[in-house]
């Protein structure tokens, strides 16, 4: 599996690593030869994919990508993270560990790259309206189609659940294409519903989300 | 519903699990890890003109933007080129008309919209706003966090109702030196297991004159980036008191409850190298910045004429008011006072200048360093501590005369 060559760090391995690689442990395999841990680049694979699922939920990929730490500081961020609401699966967090610690550790084998670089215009875009309401949804229907459809994931006020983000506030809820095709075809780990939902079912969820507001105080 | 989000099956046994991955991989290898916040900006290099009107991006949800150092090269940062900073994004704040509340130890607890908000008197001030964490990425080894280089800084006039008028129109119970102002504003977490972005400032600091509720920057409504409508202004201290989309003010005889004041954006009193083992009490909370400079030009890695150059850029500090800029041509060069411009006054910064007769071709380090009245001067390397903060090592930047 060529493509994930550049995820095998190049470190000396000591007799306790290759013991520890043919017998198996709950820790960090010791990186090794392949033909002693045939398994790596599929807990690799699903590592990268466990970081998509549950870590780009709130947040994009560079505060990740961008970082050089060392196997402790991931571990520490990853348990840092599932505290805040990272829906990690607890059989996914070794894979995680050690696909943050292949990609995401030693600056020498996987330097940064300079960084990228965006126009105030562009910056401000991301945040502002994409396009005008559709229609004028139906709050009260839209309050009981949350409740049957997003509630589960999303939490019953909409500020957050074990799957799914705040949505109270948030910008999201300006930008109307932008809403419609994440209801409409799914996101990571939310699915799509557009079988579920039509274009005037999804108008009036937002804008029932629209009408929310956090209190001052609440968590 | 159409399973289309890719995830994982989750009660498979190991073998067919296998075989979804290598179905899958083929897919997640092409479109990479990129999604809705993918690379929308231009990858690589970046030319020089476009350079100029663009802000380094350190994330993109939650929007962190540092400000090429170039800019600082006057007094007020432009609000386009402001850096961008929240914990967990803009929120959307057309989707009501604003509301203000101070509440908590007062005998008259106000709630009001901006209208109200605007009769009362304004004053501004132009003042340095600094993220706390700016220039963690100087520190070895390296420390979690947004990876800020030397830009997430700028000097802004502020203009809004100071803090105490509000506080003494709502009629205090307790006196200065008796609590804290609680202060809440719409930087909301994306889960309730996130810990909110509360946090508080002494009263007595609520009470200084400069401490302003703040509606304009620079002349300029508040943008929404730099927490419009409402933010709170706290010169000579850190980002991380300059409370956005602020939303109510709580008095109260505690600090602020929660990870952001109790355990977040702590300095250790001593001098505490990686891997020390620190308890509450070895620490304090970060707010007042130490002393600071910035060379804005020539910019790192610069390809200059031989002749004589201008070396210019800013210097500031929390602690007084800055004394002294020097500058020095290569690591062991000696060091030379700069020329400190604009008029000192406190919680802004100062430009400075100096002159470079250019020796023949080939690479120079230039560097800057600023001293306060306090009698702080900048150190090579800031002391290490776990967070990243107030980084304040003397600033360099690499140059080629050709």
């Amino acid at each position: 599996m060529g493509r994930f060559s550049r995820f095998l760090p190049i470190v000396p391995t000591s007799l306790v690593a290759l013991v520890a690689a043919f017998v198996g442990t709950t820790g960090v395999p010791a990186p090794g030869d392949r033909a002693l841990d045939p398994d790596r680049d599929d807990r690799l694979a699903m590592g990268r994919l466990a970081f998509r699922d549950n870590c780009l939920m709130c947040h994009s990929e560079e505060m990740t990508t961008r970082s050089r730490l060392t196997e402790k500081q991931w571990a520490t961020e990853i348990d840092k993270m599932i505290g805040w609401g990272a829906p990690v699966p607890a059989d996914l967090k070794g894979p995680l560990l050690e696909f943050l610690v292949s990609a995401y550790s030693d600056p020498g084998s996987s330097p940064v790259a300079a960084p990228e670089r965006i126009s105030p215009r562009a910056a401000l875009d991301l945040v502002s309206p994409d396009g005008p309401l559709p229609r004028v949804g139906d709050v009260a229907q839209g309050a009981s189609l949350y409740k049957a459809h997003c509630a589960t994931c999303h939490g019953p006020e909409a500020r957050g659940g074990d799957l799914g983000t705040a949505l109270v506030e948030k910008t999201v809820l300006l930008r109307p294409s932008e809403y419609s095709g994440i209801v409409r075809k799914g996101l990571r780990r939310m699915p799509g519903f557009e079988a579920a939902l039509n274009p005037e079912r999804e108008s009036d969820i937002l804008a029932w989300l629209r009408t929310r507001r956090f209190e001052i105080g609440m968590p | 519903m159409i399973d289309r989000s890719g995830m994982m099956p989750r009660t498979s046994t190991s073998t067919s699990r296998r075989k979804w991955l290598r179905a899958t991989a083929g897919a997640m290898a092409a479109g990479g890890l990129a999604g809705p916040w993918g690379f929308g900006g231009r990858r690589g290099r970046v030319d020089a003109a476009e350079a100029e009107a663009t802000l380094i991006v350190r994330s993109r949800v939650p929007l962190d933007l540092e400000t090429p150092v170039d800019v600082f090269d006057r007094f007020l940062t432009p609000n386009d080129l402001f850096f961008v900073r929240s914990h967990f994004g803009a929120p959307a704040v057309q989707l009501a008309p604003w509301r203000f509340e101070v509440r908590g130890l007062v005998e008259r607890p106000l709630a009001m919209g901006l209208d109200e908000l605007s009769t009362m008197e304004t004053v501004s001030a132009p003042a340095v706003l600094q993220c706390t964490g700016n220039g963690r990425s100087f520190y070895s080894p390296t420390i979690p966090g947004v990876g800020w280089g030397r830009g997430a800084v700028g000097n802004a006039e502020w203009a809004g109702v100071r803090l105490a008028d509000l506080l003494r129109r709502a009629g205090l119970k307790i006196a200065a030196d008796e609590g804290h102002v609680h202060l809440h504003g719409a930087d909301a977490p994306p889960s309730i297991k996130t810990p909110p972005f509360l946090r508080s400032i002494p009263l007595s600091r609520a009470l200084d004159p400069g401490t302003l509720v703040a509606t304009r920057m620079n002349g300029e409504p508040l943008p929404l980036l730099h927490g419009g409508p409402l933010r709170l202004v706290v010169p000579d201290w850190g980002g991380n008191h300059w409370i956005k989309w602020l939303r109510a003010i709580v008095v109260s005889r505690e600090e602020a409850p929660g990870f952001y004041q109790q355990t977040g954006y702590k300095m250790p009193k001593v001098l505490a190298p990686p891997g020390a083992e620190l308890k509450p009490a070895d620490l304090v909370t970060a707010t007042t910045m130490p002393v600071k400079s910035l060379i804005a030009r020539p910019t790192d890695g610069a390809r200059l004429k031989p002749g004589r150059v201008e070396i210019q850029g800013v210097a500031w500090t929390g602690m007084g008011h800055v004394t002294r800029v020097e500058v020095a041509i290569g690591r062991d060069g000696p060091w030379r006072a700069a020329t400190l411009l604009n008029d000192d006054r406190p919680g802004t910064w100062r430009l400075w200048r100096c002159e470079w007769d250019t020796p023949g071709p080939g690479r120079h380090q230039l560097r800057a360093r600023a001293t306060d009245s306090s009698g702080q001067t900048q150190p090579e390397s800031t002391a290490w501590n776990r967070s990243g903060y107030y980084w304040n090592g003397i600033d360099t930047v690499e140059c080629e005369v050709v």
